[in-house]
């Protein structure tokens, strides 16, 4: 019951992580200046905090069900280390976009959402198939 | 490490082992934002992950970071 449950938290945050994610990547994509200072204090209030939540609970999960001798853990969290890395390229892209505040900065042409999709991709498959 | 291995007390490293993994994600995630936020550049990057696995590298990098924040 505490493993699901704690699986259930994990993937909540998960969900809130991506999103919020999501948002900030279409947002410096199509910058208006409006946007930029509301996201980055949801960022700071809700997404990065949820960040934090699915590493946390993803902690305690691989605790609790004994997956920190399994390969399949072990490439997964590799590929978390490169969606939280994008998550802070995103925040600092955001974060210079606010300080910039004369004007909308440039649209960001980056493929951080395509990459991020992957990632995510790749995530759930390890964690669902655990193929090694 | 050295109460598992010489003082034979396990439970420490299950208990610092995922305190240590927040720990070394938050500090990934503080770099590639201020990569992001264009406060330091790729060479700062790879100066900052490389210190990580270094004894005391972060000592030498601290000292690197103040002297960079001054210029900011």
């Amino acid at each position: 019951m505490l493993y699901a449950l704690t699986k259930a938290a994990h993937l909540i945050s998960l969900f809130v992580w991506v999103g919020g994610m999501t948002a900030v990547a279409i947002a410096l994509r199509h910058p208006a200046i409006l946007h930029m200072a509301p996201l980055k204090r949801y960022d700071r209030a809700v997404t990065t905090p949820a960040m934090l939540l699915a590493l946390l609970f993803g902690i305690l999960l691989g605790v609790q069900g004994g997956w920190f001798t399994s390969g399949w853990l072990g490439a997964k969290i590799v590929v978390v280390l490169v969606l939280a890395g994008l998550h802070g390229v995103l925040v600092g892209k955001l974060r210079h976009a606010v300080n910039a505040k004369a004007k909308p900065a440039a649209a960001d042409s980056s493929p951080i959402l395509a990459i991020g999709g992957v990632c995510l991709s790749v995530i759930v498959l390890l964690a669902s198939l655990k193929p090694f | 490490m050295p109460l598992k291995y010489w003082a034979d007390t396990p439970q420490a490293v299950a208990l610092m082992g995922p305190a240590h993994g927040m720990a070394f994600l938050t500090f990934l995630w503080f770099v590639a934002r201020s990569w992001g936020e264009g406060l330091i550049n790729g060479l700062g990057v790879l100066r900052l992950f490389i210190g990580a696995f270094i004894p005391f590298g972060g000592l030498v990098n601290e000292r690197w970071l103040r002297n960079q924040a001054e210029k900011h």
